[in-house]
């Protein structure tokens, strides 16, 4: 993970979940529950319950892997379009 | 732009933004370790913030959010105080009520130690950086919104160090009632004895952000943009209606209360729904007020708006004298870099007695310990 950012501070919560729409995997959630912590995403299709907010994270990441992939080649798709 | 052309205004709605490291460096390890942290994922696509034993990752904002998100920084004097003056000199604005942006978070605190102490280091940053820069600025206290007596504590605590508000959020901490419940009522007992506005912000509703699926109202698509930001608005609407209807402010006429930034045309809209509900309803309505709603409305709430011409008709046509002008600095919704043209295009065509009271006599009334505005800049 890259290094801790200050970004977040100057934000409220709402700003932070402002483009949050029920139904797309915009957040996930780790809330410390009985037996550990139940990861949740706004999808409204992924809930796990992990003996820790570690893993619960890594099946975050898991469970928008199709974005994040998707994500990084529109990036490589813009860094090969030559320069106009 | 010499004076003699200037118009000048008391902002009712201004903020500033504390050092981020504020509540990491001041409080105790134990709770420091509590307050939010960003971390960014490798691919620079996710961030997850921890907040007090919790957790949420999202995607970050696209590139056109960002660059909107930094619209609002510009302002020189938003984080460096030195500047904060001369921004306002430059701007044209007198005194102005400053709400603090970390506060915001507080909501999303569960330890109930957590959100008073974050509070307190939050109150003693404001009196020693800002109430004692100068007596234009007005900064709010923050209090815990979960417990009534820490709040009355801390209110009082603050008064003794010179503020002369405190910001509530339009709807009280997820784990708490509503403001309309008797839980408050200590609270506005002891904010009417110490002489403390309330001052509600809109867009300020706490989020639970352990709730999951259901998170505020937001739209996508066409519209969305517009929709969002005009949906901020009605929150603080809704704060007065509770306020007035379970009779809190009639039990409390000398309790008065600011809402920020939700414009102000609204006022005398409220007051004839609520007055012909009191009336037309009035075999089921509980309590029964001493004051009508548009009465209480009319005497113990301002409000605040940036650009809305209708505000101004709200003071000049409807009699609804609370009005009052506010720059929201440095805030892109906000008027930093066009304040004179804004005042102008509201004020020019206007008679001075309204523009005067919209621009000055409201915020005076309000807070009358603020300095006055020389009266060679009031005109």
């Amino acid at each position: 993970m890259a290094p801790e950012d200050e970004s977040v501070m100057s934000e409220s919560p709402q700003e932070f979940l402002q483009d949050i729409t029920p139904g797309y995997c915009d957040v996930q959630s780790f809330v410390p529950v009985e037996g550990g912590y139940a990861g949740h995403c706004t999808c409204g299709s992924w809930d796990v319950v992990m003996p820790t907010q570690e893993e619960a994270h890594a099946l975050a990441v898991q469970h928008t892997m199709a974005i994040t992939l998707k994500e990084l080649a529109k990036r490589e798709t813009k860094l090969r379009l030559p320069s106009s | 732009m010499s004076t003699s052309t200037m118009l000048w205004a008391n902002s009712g709605d201004s903020h500033f933004i504390e050092p981020a490291d504020l509540w990491s460096k001041e409080l105790p390890k134990s709770l420091a370790d509590l307050v939010p942290r960003s971390v960014k994922d490798e691919d620079g696509l996710w961030e997850t913030v921890y907040v007090d034993g919790q957790s949420f990752r999202r995607r970050l904002p696209s590139s056109a959010a960002i660059e909107f998100g930094k619209g609002g920084s510009k302002a020189p004097g938003f984080s460096d105080f030195s500047k904060r003056l001369p921004d306002q000199d430059e701007e044209g604005v007198w005194a102005e009520l400053v709400f603090p942006s970390l506060g915001m978070w507080a909501a999303s605190f569960k330890t109930r130690e957590l959100l008073k102490e974050t509070a307190r280091v939050t109150n003693d940053f404001s009196a020693s950086e800002i109430i004692a820069l100068s007596p234009r600025l007005l900064p709010t206290a923050q209090v815990s919104t979960l417990d009534v007596n820490d709040a009355i504590e801390e209110m009082q605590r603050c008064a003794g160090l010179g503020f002369k508000s405190v910001f509530l959020t339009v709807s009280p901490h997820p784990m708490q009632q509503d403001w309309q419940h008797e839980y408050w009522e200590p609270l506005w007992s002891a904010m009417e004895e110490a002489k403390m506005v309330i001052a509600f912000h809109i867009g300020t509703e706490p989020i639970d952000m352990a709730a999951g699926e259901v998170i505020g109202v937001t739209y996508r698509g066409p519209g969305g943009a517009v929709m969002n930001y005009t949906e901020t608005t009605f929150s603080g609407q809704r704060a007065v209606m509770k306020m007035v209807a379970s009779g809190a402010l009639d039990r409390h006429p000398d309790l008065k209360v600011m809402v920020s930034e939700g414009g102000a045309t609204w006022a005398p809209f409220l007051a004839d729904r609520m007055e012909e509900g009191y009336r037309q309803h009035h075999m089921a309505v509980r309590p029964k007020l001493n004051r009508s709603p548009r009465e209480i409305i009319y005497s113990q709430v301002y409000a605040s708006f940036q650009h809305d011409p209708t505000a101004v008709a709200a003071v000049r046509y409807m009699g609804y004298n609370n009005a009052m002008w506010g720059s929201d600095y440095p805030h892109m919704e906000g008027t930093y870099g066009h304040t004179q043209k804004t005042l102008h295009e509201l004020f020019d065509d206007v008679p001075q007695d309204v523009s005067e009271r919209i621009r000055f006599g409201a915020f005076e009334e309000l807070f009358p310990s603020a300095p006055k505005a020389p009266a060679e800049i009031r005109h």
